[in-house]
């Protein structure tokens, strides 16, 4: 059986074409979690059947907005009734290992230049982006992009939490400017790729311009770095005294550019705040990201998202487990997370936007537009903007503030995008699936297409012989992460022959020559019908 | 040694290990939410039933648009001045003070209109005195939901629409058999959050529509195998009722209002809109209701539309962007401007609402627009020329003459001073010894009265805070005199 970790390279090679990253200095040491939040260990992943095994995959990798596609997880060179696995049970070190691993900077370059184009070489971009609104729409291209690393996981976490009411930009202030966004986030991402700990972090954001955009004078900005770090949202007295400490910043006008700027009249009197004296703002700053509530905060903040599905009492658990793990970074809260028995295997939450439309996305082999990011970020036009979705990036003051948003207006968006846009776009998706054969494009073509055909070509030769219950399975597996039922079987096969997509011979039904495209759209439209399709899965 | 440089030596592990106990992460997780006292409402089904229009400002907007009675007092002890034309009255040259103590283009001018023809009050004391906070999630949680208990109530959508199904059988046909009771134009609500200790049947949980009535509702491509694909979903929908019930609700109400959105948008047309009185200065030319366009305009214009269309759209939420009143830096301008276009386009409203004609030939005059925020703000410029948290803060509230009780519109009601120590960050206005105030909550409260609640006292009670509650508004105070002659 191959291993995983060739397979994790063998994804990035293909679209790279760039030889294997070792394992370089930025490597991390991962932290170690015990109690409630404790690992799902590699034993346990491996007694999971097959089905739940690509269940956890899903959830573990459609949560950083990837997935794997049925063919790359799964031999299923002998069908899909004799599953065997490519990786065994080394996937959940594979992909921890990989998380931890920057790229070489060749490698990146590669993505970059592939990502954007490269004008000097004369090579197009494989996305278009608004040169306005790039701040908000490369980040989510590079996730999208780059293989599994440090990297990917560098940005991700910053593209998480630059959503979330930790590090929002707050775009839709007046006094905030696509700039800040684009400050806030790469600062972020530096940070996260110097493994700077949380508390350096929050000390740096705080004493920012863009932090003094977003919270606008001293009254304002000490109380919200005091219930947004510190979760202290009663602590109304201490708010007037922390802002004497800061009395000496202000924010000019819209005319004189909204500068941060100093009065020159430093506070001198030393102020009692949270039972601490501080004097000056960056006292103040220091206090708040020295405080003992700080990564009980951060921590909770982040735990609400991934486990909303979740008791109160078992959230509060899983942040206790985690904290007294004594986590220093933010990569260490977010792997402690992910790789949590209670994630992979317990949670059962909806999935966002670009969780479950990426992840599909990958998850299908489905070939994405050039505009897919300007679409997802900035088209109001779009099926796939997100902001009507109430799930817009980057831009709340507060960040996202429920969670995924699951009202019937945002969710008639979401199911619309992802159902129009996504699965009925059969063209995007039927080479990637091996459904039809390919034309071999020849060698003047990017390694990206190359690579696809290549996919096509070892994909088709074994659908195209698969029995209609095996390319049912496969198409279940894909679309809904499990096998269909005996119901769901027979209804799609009789829904099937009525389309004329499905024929019978000789008492055998099967797919008509050419349409297994056809019936693939059918059944994952059927798919995308259902709840789950919207959801990660607890496993128990 | 001095406390500054105490705190300087001890560094960052010295803080940190300084700090007491109290801080524990216990209450950084929320609680689970618990029924309001459903069980102790004393309900009589009103003769006419209301429908509100509850309009949030999100961020907390200023009193100042419709309190410049202190403005004198105000501007002395400010660290910043305000413009000079606020401290003259609007019948001087370049003056804003209108007669009642209103900032005229801060929509004071609209607003005197509307008081003058009896088409709206204005409470100037809402003011929190119950587990008072400046912060922003505590207050609009206890403003929307009706209750202290923050952590343990659903909205107050949420409660009305649990007292008119536990109490149906008063009510001249079955509540589930409304459509569209409980509306939200901003996406998903705190006015609607959940109950899960008294769930509710599916038609009677909010729906989030389109401010244009558009319709992504509907679905592209396949429509021949719809109803096939659509009756094995229902097939396997049993467990996905409960295992995945929030998209299966998104589910049921896509299908829903998937045929039943196309029939509002057409109420949209401009034509549809009401003849005005001669002369009216929101007539068009031809006579009818001209809406102004601006940043409210369609969310208000939607509301009233809906209202206006269906009767047995029972309440409406209708937000915006946190950020949007949350005026820390450079408001004076801004604020200005954004209160005169929500003014006139309340006015709009009003009149929309006042000479529309229902198609069964009722009143309109059951339709009320509420309008507050989170809470008020300081009266103090700061150093960024904005105006930092507050408490005191205004309410607004429109229409409805079917409903309230005589005398209950076009006065002002409530006095305030300023307060606080001058030249310094924290000063704001309070009410008078002696003036009218309620608490934020009371406007809940105010509402569950509207519709049949005898005590709802019991709704805004709670056993930690403030076990007795809550009353309603009393709408019979006489208003004040105004602030000119």
């Amino acid at each position: 059986m191959k291993k995983m970790l060739p397979f994790l390279i063998v994804l990035s090679v293909l679209t790279a074409g760039c030889g294997v990253n070792l394992p370089g200095q930025g490597d991390q040491e991962d932290l170690v979690i015990s109690g409630f939040a404790e690992p799902l260990s590699g034993e346990e992943y491996s007694r999971l059947d097959s089905e739940q095994q690509y269940q956890v995959a899903d959830k573990l990798l459609g949560s950083m907005y990837k997935g794997v596609a049925v063919a790359d997880f799964f031999d299923i060179s002998q069908g899909m009734d004799e599953l065997s696995l490519k990786e065994g049970h080394d996937f959940l070190s594979s992909v921890r290992t990989a998380l931890s691993r920057p790229l070489d900077s060749a490698t990146l370059d590669y993505y970059n230049k592939q990502i954007q184009g490269d004008p000097g070489a004369g090579t197009g971009a494989r996305f278009t982006f608004t040169p306005d609104e790039l701040p908000k729409q490369l980040p989510l291209a590079r996730i999208y992009q780059y293989p599994l690393s440090k990297d990917l996981f560098d940005h991700w976490v910053a593209w998480h939490l630059t959503n979330t009411i930790l590090f929002s930009p707050a775009e839709e202030l007046d006094s905030v400017n696509i700039n800040d966004v684009q400050k806030v986030y790469a600062n972020l991402v530096d940070d996260l790729r110097n493994n700077k700990s949380i508390r350096d972090i929050i000390k740096r954001h705080q004493d920012t311009q863009e932090n003094w955009r977003r919270f606008r004078s001293p009254e304002d900005n000490t109380r919200e770095m005091i219930e947004i770090y510190l979760g202290l949202f009663d602590r109304d007295e201490d708010v007037p005294r922390a802002s004497l400490a800061c009395k000496e910043w202000y924010l000019t006008g819209k005319e004189q550019g909204y500068e941060r700027v100093r009065s020159g009249e430093p506070n001198t009197d030393p102020q009692l705040v949270l039972d601490s004296y501080v004097t000056s703002c960056e006292e103040f700053y220091e206090l708040i990201a020295q405080h003992p509530l700080l990564i009980d905060r951060v921590t909770t903040v982040l735990v609400e998202y991934f486990f909303s599905g979740r008791s109160n009492s078992d959230r509060s658990k899983l942040v206790a487990s985690i904290v007294a793990s004594e986590p220093v970074t933010f990569q260490d809260i977010f792997k402690g997370i992910l790789f949590s028995r209670e994630y992979l295997l317990n949670t059962e939450r909806p999935k966002s936007f670009e969780e479950n439309f990426l992840g599909t996305a990958r998850r299908m082999a489905w070939s994405a537009p050039e505009n897919l990011f300007q679409q997802m970020i900035s088209s109001s036009w779009s099926k796939i903007y997100m902001k009507a979705m109430n799930w817009p990036a980057m831009s709340l003051k507060l960040g996202r503030l429920f969670g995924v948003p699951m009202d019937s207006l945002s969710f008639a968006h979401y199911h619309k995008g992802y159902r129009e846009v996504l699965i009925m776009a059969m063209n995007r998706w039927k080479e990637g699936m091996g459904l039809v054969p390919m034309d071999d494009p020849g060698e003047e073509v990017t390694a990206e297409e190359r690579a696809l055909y290549k996919k096509n070509k070892e994909r088709y030769s074994i659908v195209e012989k698969m029995p209609l219950g095996e390319y049912m399975d496969y198409l279940f597996l894909t679309g809904a992460t499990r096998f269909p039922t005996d119901l769901e079987k027979e209804m799609l096969t009789g829904i099937g022959i009525d389309a004329y997509y499905l024929r019978e011979i000789e008492g055998e039904i099967m797919v008509r020559e050419g349409f297994h495209d056809n019936f693939g759209r059918l059944v994952f439209d059927y798919i995308s019908r259902l709840p789950e399709a919207y959801y990660f899965k607890a496993i128990n | 040694m001095k406390r500054r440089t105490f705190v300087k030596s001890i560094g960052a592990l010295g803080v940190t290990a300084s700090l007491p106990l109290v801080f524990s992460s216990e209450s950084l997780i929320r609680k689970a939410s618990a029924a309001p006292a459903l069980g102790d409402v004393s309900f009589v089904a009103p003769p006419v039933m209301p429908q509100i229009i509850n309009v949030f400002l999100y961020g907390g907007p200023s009193e100042l648009a419709g309190n410049l009675t202190n403005i004198e007092d105000i501007n002395g002890n400010s660290q910043n001045p305000y413009p000079e034309g606020l401290l003259r009255p609007s019948t001087e040259e370049g003056g804003k003070i209108t007669r009642n103590g209103l900032w005229s283009d801060a929509g004071g001018t609209a607003m005197e209109a509307m008081l003058a023809s009896g088409d709206m009050s204005i409470y100037r004391t809402v003011n929190r005195r119950k587990k008072n906070t400046r912060a922003h999630r505590p207050s609009i949680f206890s403003c929307l939901t009706g209750s202290l208990d923050i952590d343990n109530s659903p909205g107050m959508g949420t409660t009305l629409a649990a007292i008119l199904y536990k109490n149906q059988e008063q009510l001249s046909r079955p509540l589930e058999e409304y459509i569209l009771p409980f509306v939200s134009f901003e996406g998903e609500s705190t006015a609607f959050l959940r109950n899960p200790n008294y769930p509710l049947p599916l038609d009677l949980q909010a729906v989030s529509l389109d401010r244009r009535f558009r319709n992504p509702y509907s679905r592209n491509g396949h429509d021949r195998f719809d109803e096939v694909l659509e009756n094995l979903v229902s097939q396997m929908n049993a467990q996905s009722r409960s295992r995945f019930s929030k998209v299966f609700h998104g589910f049921e109400t896509r299908r829903k209002l998937e045929a039943l959105v196309d029939r509002f948008s057409e109420q949209l047309d401009d034509d549809a809109l009401p003849l005005l009185p001669a002369g009216d200065v929101d007539a068009r030319s031809d006579g009818r209701l001209r809406y102004p366009v601006n940043r409210y305009t369609s969310r208000i214009r939607a509301a009233a539309t809906l209202a206006i269309a269906n009767p047995e759209t029972l309440f409406i939420s209708v937000g915006g962007g946190i950020g949007g009143w949350d005026d820390h830096d450079s408001a004076i301008d801004r604020y200005t401007a954004r209160m005169e276009e929500l003014m006139v386009t309340l006015r709009a409203a009003v009149k929309h609402i006042k000479y529309a004609s229902r198609p069964d030939g009722g009143s309109t005059g059951n339709i009320i627009i509420n309008v507050f925020g989170d809470f008020g703000r300081n009266v103090n410029l700061n150093n960024s020329l904005g105006w930092d948290h507050g408490n005191n803060q205004n309410f607004y509230t429109l229409g409805g003459s079917d409903i309230r009780p005589a005398g209950a519109l076009g006065k002002i009601v409530g006095r305030t001073e300023r307060y606080g120590d001058s030249k310094q960050n924290r000063q704001y206005t309070r009410p008078v010894e002696g003036s009218y105030e309620f608490e934020p909550v009371a406007i809940a409260a105010t509402m569950y009265a509207y519709f049949g609640v005898q005590n709802p006292e019991v709704l805004t009670g709670d056993t930690e805070y403030y076990p007795q509650g809550v009353s309603k508004i009393d709408e019979t105070r006489p208003g004040e005199d105004p602030m000119f002659s």
